[in-house]
């Protein structure tokens, strides 16, 4: 018998004394991880993530509000693939996020991590917004160098219900990051979330949602900005279980260097969902030569009374719009900086992102960008 | 009883609808049933092969044997026996290969009256047409006729069987054969490089515009009979071939396995426009029988500006898994692909294109619709790439997919990938259904609903059939509204 990709990670972590569940440490010991054979992952490849010595640790949670969050009582594994049999074999303790029925909150902030060089850490969190409740949540997700950090997410929100979740996975350090999010809809609920990953060694953020029950709508929007060897796997996968639904998916990707960006976007409308709109459009803006961008958009639509699209572009900055600003008296990096700017940013109009929000996310991008706090000096 | 006799009718409707399928009560040969390198050596030996030929297909045998199916497609598709068919059948009376038209067997020249294809080439001279075109047929395994040779001799243009092609023209077949299609490429070229029968070569030689449209005929008679056929055509420099398949076969309840390969070579400044009417018999309403379409169709634009253009409609087979595709080798290439595929009852389609960006500047266009109908399935797949030489790659893509019915299932699937900054790529689709407004507005001048539907619909795949040749067009459109017969209502 031939040893399944990451047998020897496993054994590692067997002799560690970290597995906590044998049930999914036996199923994942059975299937090993996904290699790029597996459709899903024929992007981005987990060997040197699996070849790592790591040591398990919990999740650090920094919650800039208190009282909300709190430990997930029940981590129940959720049904995602091989990393979410390793969260589970793991038991990684996570967050709940609870917002009571009709609670209108402000934007609340949270940090996990950073943690130590080496950690492993998985998680399993829970978010539960109450009906016709109200929440903006924004999560920073911290890099430590060679650290791998693992998270599922179980959202559910109740009739009426609205959550706008900001994923912000923060530059600093080699790190990997692999989190999933499932998210169940009731009626005329909504979801937008918006992941911003920047910098790190390989990120991979996927985003489920269904959609259960009608006149709900779920936003997946991604902004992504890589550059050195960095490398990001979006995954959406929308799926329209009711009829009268709708949902959105704009992303965004800024590639450089040697950098690898990788949008995966699945929009499915069962047999009997009639009345059905789902949108996508991912653009891709590559800096470099030696940068790739792969999109795979897919749509798989089973009922008849639907209007579905997806677009998607691959290209250089345009030309004309820098020659225009360039004709103005802007400088080419000022010029240049102000559209990848703008471009980065055309999530946010799908958003009703809080002030707040944005201009925090405004400087990221900036920062990212190298032009954080000389932009405006430099365009005006 | 009245529901029972609209019932009867609506059946025999239907199965009147495929009138290609009779079959041709011809005495026949065939090998043994099953698939053994014994079979073959025997295709090998009944074609006269030289040795170099059998070793190839022996090599392509073996390295099949250990290959398995490929299964990333959205199709089901159920297991096949390949031990439960024939991998030769030939007519006969083709024996002797006839040096003539009018040593051709009038049973076999009644069966392509039948099809609408005329094999005489007085009669289209003197006819109504004005343009002519050669035909090759192909008749099961083998080649019967191909017509006009002589006239395309004058100009240098080599159109005929690739079996004859093997003995008169070796060294342009052996160079050829397989460079642009390895026998490792996928299972089924694998299958068809150790079995294939017969198919078209065609050589454009330098600086020749083909003077005729080039057509093949491709005819699956015999029952449990698989075809592999292998195309092969290399147009040179600044030389241009327009080329035509058409292909039917008898309505019967087993499957059967049509597993293709063509190949064509571009060189600097060379055009090749290839255009597909792919009407195999496509199973009847509850899905039983119909064709195994598994087609590998490539093409290599080898010189600089060099240009491919693929059209096809589909309409036919009970599964089809094919991707007509450009490897743009050559500086400022150019590929196209042109796409009408439409599914109904209980067909699975999964078709598309690939457009392998790798010169500077070479362009690529994908315009491919699909209809979905009944509780058919269909899905676009298509592969978007250029390398990091590949400077100022180009392409634009449309898919768009038009669902009549609520039972049926339209998918997309592209992949673009992106591996230098200069590439432009853009690419979009939609999925949607026959607007209710568009019908209201046909049905309000007095049209009924399948005309009416018709109409939308040849209108949804205008931008593909445009791009036929004219003789083609008229007949594609025809096939679109026979196609979707007892999709409404």
């Amino acid at each position: 018998m031939t040893d399944v990709f990451g047998a020897e990670f496993l054994d590692r972590l067997h002799s560690s004394g970290a597995v906590k569940n044998p049930a999914p440490f036996e199923a994942l010991r059975t299937t090993g991880f996904p290699n790029r054979r597996v459709e899903a992952w024929r992007y981005t490849d987990l060997a040197s993530q699996l070849s790592q010595s790591l040591t398990p640790a919990g999740l650090r949670i920094n919650q800039e509000q208190s009282g909300l969050f709190g430990p997930n009582p029940s981590a129940d594994a959720v049904e995602g693939d091989a990393l979410s049999l390793l969260n589970a074999a793991v038991g990684g303790e996570g967050f709940l996020f609870e917002v009571p029925a009709g609670a209108k909150l402000k934007p609340v902030f949270a940090r996990f991590g950073p943690m130590a060089p080496n950690a492993l850490v998985n998680a399993t969190n829970r978010i539960s917004v109450g009906e016709g409740a109200q929440a903006v949540l924004v999560e920073r997700w911290g890099q430590t160098d060679d650290s791998w950090m693992n998270s599922d997410t179980a959202i559910d929100v109740a009739d009426g219900g609205h959550l706008i979740r900001v994923i912000l996975v923060e530059d600093g350090g080699n790190g990997t990051q692999t989190h999933r999010t499932f998210t169940a809809l009731g009626e005329n609920a909504r979801y937008d979330a918006l992941v911003v990953t920047l910098g790190g060694g390989l990120h991979r953020i996927e985003q489920h949602a269904d959609i259960n029950k009608p006149g709900a709508h779920a936003g997946l929007s991604a902004i992504v900005l890589k550059k050195g060897k960095e490398h990001s796997d979006f995954v959406t996968n929308v799926r329209h279980l009711a009829e009268d639904t709708t949902s959105d998916q704009q992303v965004r990707t800024v590639v450089d260097d040697e950098a690898t960006a990788v949008f995966q976007g699945g929009i499915k409308v069962a047999q009997d969902s009639q009345r059905i709109e789902g949108d996508q459009l991912s653009r891709a803006l590559m800096l470099s030569d030696r940068a790739q961008a792969f999109t795979k958009p897919e749509l798989e639509i089973y009922a008849d009374d639907v209007k579905c699209s997806h677009g998607a572009t691959v290209g250089d900055l345009d030309a004309e719009a820098l020659f225009y600003m360039r004709a103005r008296g802007i400088d080419d990096a000022a010029a240049r900086a102000l559209l990848i700017l703008a471009f980065a940013r055309e999530p946010f109009d799908a958003l009703d992102l809080p002030e707040q929000v944005q201009t925090m996310l405004d400087g990221k991008i900036q920062e990212w960008l190298g032009v954080a706090g000389r932009f405006d000096e430099m365009v005006l | 009883m009245v529901a029972e006799v609209e019932t009867i009718e609506k059946v025999s409707a239907l199965a009147e609808k495929y009138k290609y399928g009779f079959v041709t009560d011809i005495e026949t040969e065939s090998a043994p049933k099953g698939l053994s390198e014994d079979i073959v050596r025997f295709i090998s030996a009944k074609k006269n092969e030289p040795e170099w030929l059998l070793e190839w297909r022996l090599k392509a045998y073996r390295y099949w044997l250990d290959m398995e199916a490929p299964d990333w497609a959205k199709l089901n598709i159920p297991p096949i026996d390949y031990q439960d068919a024939y991998y030769y059948s030939a007519p006969k009376s083709a024996e002797s290969r006839p040096e003539t038209i009018d040593d051709v067997d009038p049973a076999l020249i009644e069966t392509y009256n039948k099809l609408g294809i005329p094999l005489h080439e007085q009669e289209m001279l003197a006819g109504v047409q004005t343009r002519s075109v050669a035909v090759d047929v192909v008749f099961d395994s083998v080649s019967v006729a191909t017509t006009f040779r002589d006239k395309l001799a004058e100009a240098g243009v080599i159109f005929m069987p690739i079996s004859e092609a093997v003995e008169k023209h070796p060294a342009l077949v052996q160079k050829y054969l397989g460079s642009v299609v390895p026998h490792t490429d996928n299972y089924f070229a694998a299958l068809n490089s150790a079995v294939f029968t017969d198919g078209s070569f065609v050589y454009v030689p330098e600086g020749v515009t083909c003077p005729m449209e080039l057509s093949t005929y491709f005819r699956i008679n015999a029952e449990n009979t698989g075809q592999f056929e292998r195309t092969l055509i290399i147009v040179e420099d600044r030389a241009y071939v327009s080329y035509l398949e058409g292909c039917t076969a008898p309505q019967r309840d087993e499957n059967q396995l049509h597993a293709a390969v063509v190949e064509l070579v571009a060189m600097e400044e060379a055009e090749i426009k290839y255009s597909t009417v792919q009407n195999w018999y496509p199973g009847d309403e509850n899905g039983k029988g119909g064709i195994y379409n598994f087609v590998t169709k490539r093409a290599k634009c080898q010189g600089a500006r060099s240009k491919v253009s693929w059209t096809q409609v589909e309409t036919g087979s009970a599964i089809t898994w094919k991707y007509p595709s450009c490897v743009l080798l050559g500086e400022e290439s150019q590929g196209e692909f042109y796409s009408v595929a439409i599914t109904n009852n209980m067909q699975q389609a999964d078709t598309g294109t690939k457009m392998v960006h790798v010169g500077k500047n070479s362009r690529s266009r994908i315009i491919a619709k699909g209809i979905s109908a009944g509780r058919s399935d269909q899905t676009y797949r298509g592969l978007v790439k250029s390398t990091r030489t590949a400077k100022g790659a180009r392409n634009f893509t449309q898919c768009d997919s038009l669902l009549i019915g609520d039972r049926c299932g339209a998918h997309t699937v592209p992949y673009i990938e992106a591996g230098n900054a200069s590439s432009m790529f853009e690419h979009e689709a939609t999925t949607s259904k026959v607007s209710d407004d568009q019908l209201f507005y046909c049905r309000q001048r007095g049209m009924d609903e399948e005309e009416a539907l018709a109409l939308i619909v040849n209108g949804f795949v205008k931008d593909v059939l445009q791009e036929l040749p004219m003789e083609f067009a008229v007949e594609a459109q025809k096939l679109v509204a026979i196609s979707l017969e007892g999709s409404v209502g």
